[in-house]
This record gives structure tokens, C-alpha cells and sequence, in this order.
């Protein structure tokens, strides 16, 4: 099964695929009794899942009243769960940008303060201390992330040691989104993948897809502490996820569609990262590129990623 | 959050459930109607105009540092710390030229570290005026512009650093939406001994990732999401930038 480029047009014009329909088709299909059966212990936790939540349409498909209602929604709720006054945000990408992310292995000296500040930002889950970002440690000449180690816990940096944070490369060609059974994953236009939360079945075969080992799988709704929840949250980025979605880095997006730098950029202590638009000419990121000996993670892959690593001469 | 018992087997089996029965009814959905795709999503949000007015770049302001004059144990009658200006003591004071290590330092600066190439104290600081620094050809600066003392010396970091890729910043990537605040070089180099400290690292990772692993792959991995490694706090991360940009930066930096 392929995404197409232009949905509208492979399906004819239509509404795309609500999830009534691909209820509806199911129920068809597998014969309504079975489809019943199977959808029976739902009774046991409605309380968990409004009936709004289980039919929330697609993304992509919800008109801007829908959106509003939604993000309402979605506000509501979480007051109603943790008694914490939220601001959801659902900032579409801007015109003319398109990210980009460059990381100084001679700088990076594997603190896991990006980590940390992923971490916070990103509302996860405490008691697993999840985050986007993993650093790994490698010995100095090899660049193979996976015989690195992500769980040091000595003063860094080490002589005979760099270190390499690793995380979503939104890649141009990713394969997580290819494997998607129902587009709950997509590259959006400004270059950052993102998951519909609401949308995503919880297949895991994006996080099987992925080389780099960026997505993450909420085996528990993330469970944060009512005073350290992030307010400022994104539809498609920080808010409280759901149990049993795929989750990952989305370069901040409620930040950095404001303009702003990423989360895990403002608090790196050493300035080993750069973020910006590859689309402006002008930008520190292009200056990296066209200055810098940059690789990226994988090249024989041909996932076409967005993150860019480099040491100084 | 109120921190939710564990969800009950059965609920988690419900849960699985409903995913497998989503999953199986897209996969017949397609191979019936053959037919997928989802509409565009919301209109996209239009660039700044051309030319729009851009948000200052502001040095972060350091908050200890000579500045004045050296900090003193002194307070003035509204209990703010006195500083004696460097000029207090050196005005009348034959300079040593020739120093260059902080162990020499006997009667006065005891403790101080030297661990930078082999200068000499007065390539950087001022003969004629203890109260500034000096540049190469002579220039005095004052103790709050250093970064043209340190890139004379150090060119390659200086232009990394005004092309943003040494020395980090907050703020914003889009500066017709927002303000920038860079690092200043001494807020991660202490001039008189310039590397780089190290730091104990912040906490690791607990996730189902490490489970089976020294660090390698573990992504098909069903065991329990916690495994329960004990937690180290972050140590002092000495020269981390504050979270929120600061608004009363003296100066203006470059790009
Ligand atoms: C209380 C008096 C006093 C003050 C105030 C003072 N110094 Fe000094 N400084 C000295 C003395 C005494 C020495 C010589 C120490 C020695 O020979 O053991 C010295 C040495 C130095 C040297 C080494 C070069 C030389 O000429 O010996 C430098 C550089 C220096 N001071 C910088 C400063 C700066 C910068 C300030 C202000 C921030 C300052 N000093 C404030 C007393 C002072
Ligand atoms: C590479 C340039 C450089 C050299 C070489 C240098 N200094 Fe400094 N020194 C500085 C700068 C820059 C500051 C201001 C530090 C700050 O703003 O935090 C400073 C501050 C000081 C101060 C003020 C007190 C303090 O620590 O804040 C003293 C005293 C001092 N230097 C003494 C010396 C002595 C003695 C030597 C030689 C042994 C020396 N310096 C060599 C750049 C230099
Ligand atoms: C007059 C020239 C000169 C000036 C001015 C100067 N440096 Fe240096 N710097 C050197 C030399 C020489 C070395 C030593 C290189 C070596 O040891 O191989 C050095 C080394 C360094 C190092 C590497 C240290 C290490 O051990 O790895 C850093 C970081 C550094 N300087 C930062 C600064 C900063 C920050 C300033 C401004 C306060 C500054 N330098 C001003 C000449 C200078
Ligand atoms: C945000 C912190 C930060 C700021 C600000 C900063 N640096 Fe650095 N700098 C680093 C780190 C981290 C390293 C790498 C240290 C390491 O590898 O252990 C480094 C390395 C260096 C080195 C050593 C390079 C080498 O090959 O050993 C020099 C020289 C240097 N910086 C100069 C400067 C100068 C000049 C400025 C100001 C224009 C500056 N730095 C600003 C964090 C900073």
C-alpha cells in the first residue's frame, strides 16, 4: 500500500476515509456479528474513551470548525483528567520552510541535557523518563550507533569517547511512513513527520520500519505529575498522549511553528546544535551544510534525512 | 496528574482489541475499495512579509565577572556587595609583564588557575588601565565585549560562532517572529583556563529499549516499560543557558 502524493485525486474527490467508513466497510466484511463481538469489551471502557474521541476523523480531513472543536475537546478533556489548564495548538507548517537540524559531534560532549529537556517538554512519562533523544556513546573512530551504549552513567565527556544524540531524522523518505496500514503517520510539508494520535492503531510496524530507532510506543498512557505538565501543547506534538499510539520527535513543532527553536537546541549547555530553515539561504543550518563536512546517519539507506551530523575540522 | 492505578489486564486486552479490529478493518477497507488517502489538512501559514523588521540578538548577560571591579566581601550602607575597581590597587603598580602563570601570585589573585597556551596576563588584560582588557593591536575593551578578545586568537570558533554553530542560543530561529540571546564565549570557557568541563551526565533513559542491551538494538523487545534503574540526579550543569531568553541584555550581538 503506497501514500499517494495527491489523496484526493486516487480517491476520486471524496471525503477520504473517516474511520466510520472503514468501521462500516469492516463490519461488511468480517460480518457484522464477528465485528460486533470484537468490538464488545469497548463497553468495558467507555469511560476511559468518549465516543467522540473513538470516531475523531483524520487529521487532514478536519475542517477548520472540526479542528477548533476538536482542540476544545481535547482541552477539555485533559482538565477534566488532571486538573491542569492546557492551551492545545494545532500551528499548520509555514510556506517557504522547511526544517532542518544539524548536530557538532566535537562539541557534543553527552550530557543528556537534550534529553532532559525533551523530556519536560514533551510531557512524558515520568516513571520510564522517556524522551525522543538517546545519546550514544561510541568509541572515537566508529560511527555504528548501534554498538554504541545509551545507558553511561560516568562524567562525560571521556578522552577516548564522542557522543551522538539520535532522534527522529524526518527523513524525506520515511520508511516508518510508508508502512503505515492507515496513514497515522505522514511528512508533513515543511518536513516534520508527525502522528495522529487519535488516528494510529498501534500496529507498532513504524517503529519496526524505523532505522534509527526514534519511535516510541506508549505502553501506558504517560503519567506526569499535575504540576509538571507542559501547558503549551501541540495536537500533533506534546500533548498527553493516549495509551497504545506510536509517538516521536516532531522537531517541537508547536515551538518551532511559532518560530521558535526547539526544545532540546535552547538547552544543550555546549551549542552543539543547529536548527533552522534549509529553504532560506541565509539560515545557520545552510551555513553548516555548505561549510561543514556533514553526514547523515545511514546514507546507504536512502532515507534522505533532515539531520545532519558534523565535526569540526 | 493523578497518577491512575495500573490498567487492569482485561482493559488492556479491550484496548488491544480495538486496535487489532481498526487495523483488520483498514486492511479490508483497501483491499475491498482499494481507495486511501486523507484530505490536505489545514491551509498553511504564511511566511513573515519580505524585509519584515527582525528581533534583536542580545548577548546573555553574565552575572559575575569583574565588570566594575573586583568583588569584595564589602557591603555598602544598601547592602549591596562593593567592588574595588582593579585600578584601586594597580594605578601605581609596575606591571608584570612578563607573568604568565597564576602560581606565581603571592601577595594578591592567590588561587587563580593558568591554563591557556602560554599567555602572559597582560596579552589580554590592559597595562595602562587594570580596569579593561586589551586586544592584540592595543585596543583597550571592556570587560562586558569579550568576544573580539577571544576570536582574535580563536578565528575558526568566532566564525562558527557568528554563523550560530559553536556556542548555542535561545530564542527564536525566526527572528521576524522573535529575539535571540547568545552565549557569550566565558560563559562556557573560563578565560584563564579555557576547556570545556565536564559534567556528570543527566539521568539515563529507562526505557524497554535498554531492557536487553548494553546499548544495541532492542526494538522488538514486549517486556515491561519500567525496569526500574536507579535514579542519578543531574549534577551542577554549570554553564547550561537560562530556559527563558533574557530581556535586559546589554549588548547587541552580531547576526
Ligand atoms: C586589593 C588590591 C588589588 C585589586 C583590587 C586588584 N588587584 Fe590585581 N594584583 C594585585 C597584586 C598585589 C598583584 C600582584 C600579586 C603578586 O605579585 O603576588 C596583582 C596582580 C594582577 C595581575 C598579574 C599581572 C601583574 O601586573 O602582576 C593581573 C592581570 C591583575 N592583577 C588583574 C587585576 C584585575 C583585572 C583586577 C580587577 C578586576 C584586579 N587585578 C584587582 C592587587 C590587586
Ligand atoms: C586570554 C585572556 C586572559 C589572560 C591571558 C588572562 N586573563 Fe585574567 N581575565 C580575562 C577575562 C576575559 C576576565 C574577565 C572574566 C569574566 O568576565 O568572567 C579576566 C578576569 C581576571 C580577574 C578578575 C577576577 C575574576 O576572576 O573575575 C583577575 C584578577 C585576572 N583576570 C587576573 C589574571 C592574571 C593574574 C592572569 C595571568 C596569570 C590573567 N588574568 C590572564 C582574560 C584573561
Ligand atoms: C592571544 C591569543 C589568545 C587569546 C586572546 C585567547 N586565546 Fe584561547 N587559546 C590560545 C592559545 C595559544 C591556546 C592554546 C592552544 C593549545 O594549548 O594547544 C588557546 C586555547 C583555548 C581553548 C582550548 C583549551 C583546551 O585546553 O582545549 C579555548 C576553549 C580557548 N582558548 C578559549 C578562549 C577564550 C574563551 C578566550 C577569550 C576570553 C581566548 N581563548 C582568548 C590563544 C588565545
Ligand atoms: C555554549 C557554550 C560555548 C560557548 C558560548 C563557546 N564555546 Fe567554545 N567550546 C564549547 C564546547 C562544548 C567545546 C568543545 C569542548 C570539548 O570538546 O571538550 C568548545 C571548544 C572550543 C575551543 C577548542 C577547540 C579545540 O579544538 O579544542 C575553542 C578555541 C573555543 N571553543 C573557543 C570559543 C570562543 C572563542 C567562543 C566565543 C566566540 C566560544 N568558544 C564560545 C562551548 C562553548
Amino acid at each position: 500500500m503506497s501514500i499517494s502524493d495527491d489523496p484526493v485525486q486516487q480517491q476520486g474527490g471524496g471525503d477520504g476515509v473517516a474511520r466510520r467508513t472503514v468501521l462500516k466497510a469492516a463490519g461488511a466484511t468480517l460480518g457484522a456479528a464477528a465485528f460486533a463481538k470484537a468490538l464488545a469489551p469497548l463497553t468495558t471502557w467507555a469511560e476511559d474513551m468518549s465516543a467522540d474521541e473513538f470516531l475523531q476523523k483524520h487529521y487532514k480531513e478536519l475542517s477548520p470548525a472540526e479542528l477548533k472543536a476538536t482542540l476544545a475537546r481535547i482541552e477539555a478533556d485533559t482538565k477534566k483528567d488532571t486538573g491542569v489548564d492546557v492551551t492545545l495548538t494545532a500551528d499548520a507548517p509555514i510556506e517557504g520552510v522547511k526544517f532542518g537540524y544539524a548536530l557538532n559531534l566535537s562539541i557534543c560532549i553527552g550530557c543528556r541535557m537534550c534529553a532532559e529537556a525533551c523530556h519536560e517538554e514533551n510531557n512524558h512519562d515520568r516513571k520510564t523518563h522517556n524522551s525522543y533523544i538517546r545519546v550514544f556513546e561510541m568509541d572515537k573512530g566508529s560511527i555504528d550507533f548501534a554498538k554504541g551504549t545509551v545507558d553511561y552513567v560516568h562524567p562525560v565527556p571521556r578522552d577516548d569517547k564522542f557522543y551522538m544524540p539520535v532522534q527522529c531524522q524526518h527523513c524525506d523518505e520515511p520508511p516508518c511512513v510508508d508502512v503505515c496500514p492507515v496513514e497515522a503517520t505522514w511528512k508533513e510539508k515543511d518536513g516534520i513527520v508527525v502522528v495522529d494520535y487519535d488516528w494510529c492503531i498501534g500496529c507498532r510496524y513504524c517503529e519496526a520500519a524505523c532505522p534509527y530507532h526514534a519511535r516510541r510506543f506508549n505502553w501506558h498512557a504517560p503519567e506526569v505529575p499535575a504540576k509538571d505538565i507542559n501547558p503549551d501543547q501541540g495536537l500533533l506534538s506534546n500533548r498527553i498522549r493516549p495509551q497504545g499510539v506510536m509517538e516521536k520527535c516532531h522537531f517541537c513543532l508547536h515551538r518551532t511553528r511559532k518560530g521558535k527553536m526547539p526544545a532540546c537546541l535552547e538547552a544543550c549547555p555546549t551549542g552543539a546544535r543547529v536548527f533552522g530553515n534549509l529553504l532560506d539561504p541565509k539560515s545557520e543550518i545552510r551555513w553548516v551544510l555548505e561549510n561543514k563536512r556533514v553526514f547523515v546517519l545511514k546514507e546507504e539507506l536512502g532515507t534522505k534525512p533532515s539531520f545532519f551530523y558534523f565535526f569540526d575540522e | 496528574m493523578p497518577h491512575p492505578p495500573a490498567m487492569p489486564a482485561a482493559l488492556r486486552l479491550a484496548q488491544h482489541t480495538r486496535r487489532v479490529v481498526l487495523w483488520t478493518a483498514a486492511l479490508a477497507l483497501v483491499a475491498t475499495a482499494g481507495c486511501n488517502g486523507a484530505g490536505d489538512g489545514p491551509p498553511m501559514q504564511k511566511p513573515s512579509a519580505k524585509g519584515a523588521p527582525l528581533h534583536p540578538v542580545t548577548y546573555r548577560p553574565r552575572l559575575s565577572g569583574p565588570g566594575s571591579g573586583l568583588q569584595t566581601d564589602l557591603k555598602d550602607h544598601h547592602g549591596k556587595p562593593v567592588k574595588a575597581p582593579c585600578r584601586s590597587c594597580h594605578d601605581g603598580k609596575l606591571p608584570a609583564r612578563k607573568r604568565n602563570t597564576g602560581t606565581s601570585l603571592k601577595a594578591f589573585h592567590v588561587g587563580l588557575t593558568m591554563q591557556h597556551g602560554r599567555l602572559s596576563c597582560l596579552t589580554c588584560h590592559n597595562a595602562d588601565n587594570y580596569d579593561t582588557l586589551r586586544l592584540a593591536d592595543s585596543t583597550p575593551v571592556p570587560f562586558d565585549d569579550l568576544m573580539q578578545l577571544c576570536g582574535q586568537c580563536h578565528g575558526p570558533q568566532k566564525r562558527d560562532y557568528d554563523h550560530g554553530s559553536h556556542g548555542g542560543m535561545t530564542g527564536y530561529w525566526d527572528r521576524t517572529k522573535g529575539p535571540r540571546v547568545r552565549n557569550q564565549c566565558v560563559h562556557c570557557h573560563d578565560p584563564h583556563a579555557p576547556a570545556y568541563v565536564g559534567v556528570v551526565p543527566g539521568p539515563r533513559p529507562k526505557d524497554r529499549f535498554l531492557l536487553n542491551t548494553s546499548g544495541g538494538h532492542g526494538a522488538g523487545d514486549h517486556g515491561a516499560a519500567d525496569h526500574g534503574a536507579a535514579d542519578h540526579g543531574a549534577a551542577d550543569h554549570g554553564a547550561a543557558p537560562p530556559k527563558k531568553p533574557a530581556t535586559h541584555a546589554p549588548a547587541q550581538g552580531g547576526h
